[in-house]
């Protein structure tokens, strides 16, 4: 009890002193803000380099370097608050290996080289490449982490250039599912709720998402609303313990694929309880269904096109039937008063339940339909458009919804919202490039798994990589690295830092950074944030989006981008937002942006929305229509509720392979590890990978703490040591390794299976063995 | 007239004084680079990091161990990570700043400015209490409690400079 109340007490003392200190800041003390830094240190706004959340940074800047990063108190985002990466972000320019000078292959070894000579050697080969095999064979593999500008560049070179639709992104790996869920269910990209909903929410329902880790500042929102209003639950589903396990009130670790049970089993308890917002699901939703045992896209040119068909209600619950809380619970492995308890926080018309999810749901062979389900249960209640209840997609990069969503840097989109495949579409992205309507390819392209086995088949013979690293982070990894070094394939990589995949290139182009460069970016809650240039690149570093400009003129593609490098990002910035006025993701001009601390579209006459659809918030929903979900034209402003059923994932543990793999990220690392791994500070802190095991199939096998164990999968194998006191706690039958580092790279291991839909890679689930090293 | 010796003298002077100021700030930016990522970052965790709950040592001042300035924020992992004692990944050549140090007052007899920021250190007396760490200004007056009165902070909250 001591501990307890001596927590309170300092909870309150400090609660105290906070409230007293804001309310000095009331004034405005600027004698002091002018005259005391001195001459030569300035603060400057930026969005972090990180995560999707999108905290506000100040940067200090002093004799040209960033010397400082505090939180933006002012920001809506953050409130002030980082997490460790941010605080890092001083760091991550100044490593020491930072890549100065393009560098050309030349008898097996990358060379110095001049900009020059390496700008017109990658005009050169992709002009031959295009010439020789077509637009087909040519591709770029872009970012989350590419500024809007850079995604905007991409599109507009392959598309509407060089008649290309083989633009992808490491999203692709993250967030594809995400994508073909908001599109299925309401008919256009990105949430309709905000981050203001963190901080109302009477239930917090976490979907296979670490929010401790990976999204450490939102969850701390959540954390601090549960802390002024004690009756909030924290509800934690996942295929493993984490450091959010620990702060949760209801834990359920899963079996791994069976969330699709769990949730049709919620949705099946709802209607026999009754708790079927009836009167909202007659104004606002259709029900759906689609195909069934889609396969897994696990073979070369694997294609998929879903027929769906309406059905009624009554053909919906009649579906539900089989998922009873026990058979749910027998395929969960978890006790099936646990559904029910979770059941409950759904059903009670007063719970505002906020449903957040990010890897678990959208790295799935069934994403598009994880993602579906968990919108069901929001529509089947009529648990959306209301603060603080609503379901909310959580992104993994800094502007994977800015640049590759709504950009449209993926194979078969167009900006805000367009496909390739439609007419009307294409004839919109002509007029806006003034380029005829013809060039621009109505077949979509290579998805990114089918992108980099169409490299390996020899099928592209160019591609540009920039601001990833896949030769870490693809699945099935040996198989489409050993494929980018065949004869006769052209890679380029764009980075900051020698990685895994610089090694493999043909050139490599080095790369300004964050505040080095002018950007944008867009965060998970549809929220555009502007930064300058804050410092200088080092000497011989270009933005990415600068480089493929250079290139694209030497292919006589110049007429497309602007000459002027000043006031480039302006107006590359401006003449994309034609595309987004008037659609509903209508984007703030450049002014308002340089201005604000971020505004979320759609943003009309100035003013943002912080809710979509809602009347009052959105201006495109009428007055008195209350709530429409006004992109979905097909189906007369409604959403759709699909009939997605359970099944099994591809590859499941067997005798030869008895363990579950599963990988995933750490709070201290960013994705491969490439920049946050030097610094210092980061790298000391988790310095290199381990493999997660529970304690009994460790002693099972003979293996003890810390000893060296050998992973094998059908693809691959790693000797990796074993510890019980990871960051997670995994439960028996499963192994958990996270992937940033890149002297262990899990990914040799890892399945190519992907959601049919989505065609999102499945990162979550493969079967492994394991065999005890020899010591000695 | 100045004799061309005495300008040299001065300004070699100057040189060496200026010099002498970077190398401490040098050493000042080394010393706390053990302890933060940079000025303004949370401080790392310098002891095994899994000794139980943070706030049983760093929630008063009697265990000794540095008293958390701020409100609580449940996850302090979030923020503060542990370090083992591995070398270095790939060199860094980041130095950045050292904390500001004392400001001019407003005039002789005002009480002193808060040099440093303030968010995440609301608490003053968290550092400055006479009980607390022996390296700061300790406050002769601890029983105002409403430090912000008197002193003010050199930055406006959330100020930018554009």
């Amino acid at each position: 009890m001591e501990r307890i109340t001596r927590r309170d007490f300092i909870k309150q003392g400090v609660f105290v002193a906070t409230a007293a200190g804001a309310i000095l800041y009331l004034d405005p003390l600027d004698v002091f803000a002018k005259e005391l830094p001195p001459a030569g240190e300035s603060w400057l706004k930026a969005p972090c380099r990180f995560c999707g959340v999108g905290c506000g940074v100040k940067a200090l800047v002093k004799d040209g370097k960033i010397a400082a990063v505090t939180g933006d108190e002012l920001h809506s985002v953050n409130k002030g608050l980082l997490c460790i990466k941010g605080y890092s972000l001083p760091g991550i320019l100044y490593g020491e290996d930072r890549l100065k000078s393009p560098a050309i292959r030349k008898n097996g070894r990358l060379k110095s080289a001049s900009w020059k000579e390496a700008l017109d050697l990658v005009a050169s080969k992709f002009k031959e490449t295009l010439q020789k095999h077509g637009p087909t064979a040519v591709a770029v593999y872009g970012s989350g982490q590419w500024t809007i500008t850079d995604g905007y560049t991409a599109v507009k070179w392959f598309k509407g250039g060089m008649g290309s639709n083989n633009v992808e992104a490491n999203a692709r790996l993250c967030m594809a599912s995400a994508v073909s869920g908001f599109m299925t269910t309401f008919g256009s990209d990105e949430p309709m709720g905000c981050y203001d909903d963190f901080d109302v929410c009477d239930a917090a329902v976490l979907w296979g998402n670490n929010m401790a880790e990976m999204h450490p500042v939102l969850f701390s929102r959540i954390l601090e609303n549960r802390r002024q209003r004690p009756n909030v639950k924290i509800v934690d589903i996942a295929t493993r313990q984490t450091p959010t396990t620990d702060f949760a009130d209801l834990s359920m670790v899963i079996a791994p694929q069976t969330d699709l049970a769990l949730a049709n089993c919620i949705a099946h308890l709802l209607a026999k309880k009754g708790a079927l917002n009836r009167a909202f699901i007659e104004k606002h939703v259709v029900f759906k269904k689609g195909k069934e045992n889609i396969g897994y896209g696990l073979e070369d040119k694997f294609s998929f096109k879903d027929e769906p068909q309406r059905v009624t209600l009554e053909d919906y619950v009649k579906f539900l039937e089989p998922y009873t809380p026990e058979y749910a619970a027998g395929l969960c492995k978890i006790p099936a008063e646990k559904i029910e308890q979770v059941t409950d926080l759904y059903a009670r018309p007063e719970t505002k339940v906020l449903s957040l999810w990010c890897m678990g749901v959208n790295q799935h062979t069934r994403g598009t339909w994880m993602n579906n389900l968990i919108y069901n249960l929001h529509l089947l209640t009529g648990k959306i458009g209301i603060p603080g209840s609503t379901p909310f997609s959580l992104t993994g990069q800094p502007s994977a919804c800015g640049t590759v969503r709504e950009v449209g840097t993926v194979s078969n989109r167009l900006p805000a919202d367009r496909v390739v495949t439609d007419p009307e579409h294409r004839a919109v992205a002509a007029k806006i490039w003034n380029v005829p309507v013809e060039r621009i390819n109505d077949k979509p392209g290579y998805n990114a798994v089918e992108m980099f086995r169409a490299l390996d088949r020899g099928d592209v013979k160019a591609i540009w990589i920039q601001a990833t690293n896949p030769f870490v982070t693809l699945p099935h990894l040996n198989r489409y690295r050993n494929g980018a070094l065949k004869e006769d394939r052209f890679v380029v990589v764009s980075d900051v830092y020698p990685t895994p995949t610089t090694e493999t290139a043909d050139v490599v182009l080095p790369s300004a950074m964050w505040v080095e460069r002018e950007g944008m970016f867009g965060n998970s809650e549809r929220r555009t944030q502007h930064w300058y240039s804050l410092v200088e690149p080092p000497k011989g570093c270009l933005p990415d989006d600068w480089q493929m400009i250079e290139v694209a003129r030497r292919m006589g593609y110049g007429s497309l981008f602007p000459r002027d490098r000043k006031n480039y990002v302006k107006e590359l910035y401006e003449e994309y937002r034609q595309f987004t006025l008037g659609t509903g993701k209508d984007l703030a001009s450049y002014e308002e942006l340089t201005k604000a601390r971020g505004l979320r579209w759609p943003v009309v006459d100035g003013k943002e929305t912080p809710w979509r659809y809602v009347e009052g918030s959105d201006p495109y929903v009428k007055k008195g229509e209350g709530l429409k979900f006004y992109k979905n034209k097909a189906d007369e402003g409604r959403a759709v509720v699909w009939l997605r059923p359970y099944e099994k994932p591809p590859e499941v543990p067997d005798e030869a392979y008895p363990f579950w793999l599963t990988t995933g990220r750490v709070l201290e690392h960013w994705h491969s590890g490439s920049i946050t791994r030097r610094v210092p500070q980061l790298h000391r802190a988790v310095p290199e990978a381990y493999v997660e095991m529970h304690p009994e199939d460790a002693r099972d096998l003979g293996i003890q703490e810390s000893n060296p164990v050998k992973l094998v999968s059908r693809r691959g194998e790693m000797t990796v040591k074993c510890t019980f006191h990871g960051k997670g706690k995994v439960p028996r039958g499963t192994v958990f390794v996270p992937f940033f580092d890149e002297n262990y790279l899990i990914n040799q291991l890892t399945l190519d299976a992907y959601c049919p839909i989505s065609a999102q890679p499945d990162y979550k689930k493969c079967a492994v063995r394991i065999e005890k090293m020899v010591l000695g | 007239m100045i004799s061309k010796g005495w300008v040299w003298g001065v300004g070699a002077g100057l040189l060496l004084l200026n010099g002498l100021a970077l190398e401490a700030d040098a050493q000042e930016t080394s010393e706390r680079s053990k302890l933060r990522i940079s000025a303004y970052a949370p401080p790392v965790i310098p002891h095994e990091a899994d000794l139980g709950d943070c706030l049983d040592c760093h929630a008063s001042h009697e265990v000794g161990a540095p008293m958390i300035p701020h409100k609580v924020f449940a996850h302090c992992r979030q923020c503060h990570v542990p370090q083992s004692d591995v070398d270095v990944f790939r060199a860094n050549a980041f130095v950045g700043i050292r904390e500001p140090g004392k400001l001019p007052r407003a005039h002789e007899k005002a009480p002193p400015a808060v040099p440093h920021r303030v968010f995440m250190r609301e608490n003053c007396l968290a550092c400055h209490d006479p009980e607390a760490r022996p390296d700061v200004i300790h406050t002769t007056h601890p029983q105002r409690m409403h430090c912000l009165q008197c002193h003010v902070p050199a930055r406006r909250l959330g100020a930018l400079d554009r």
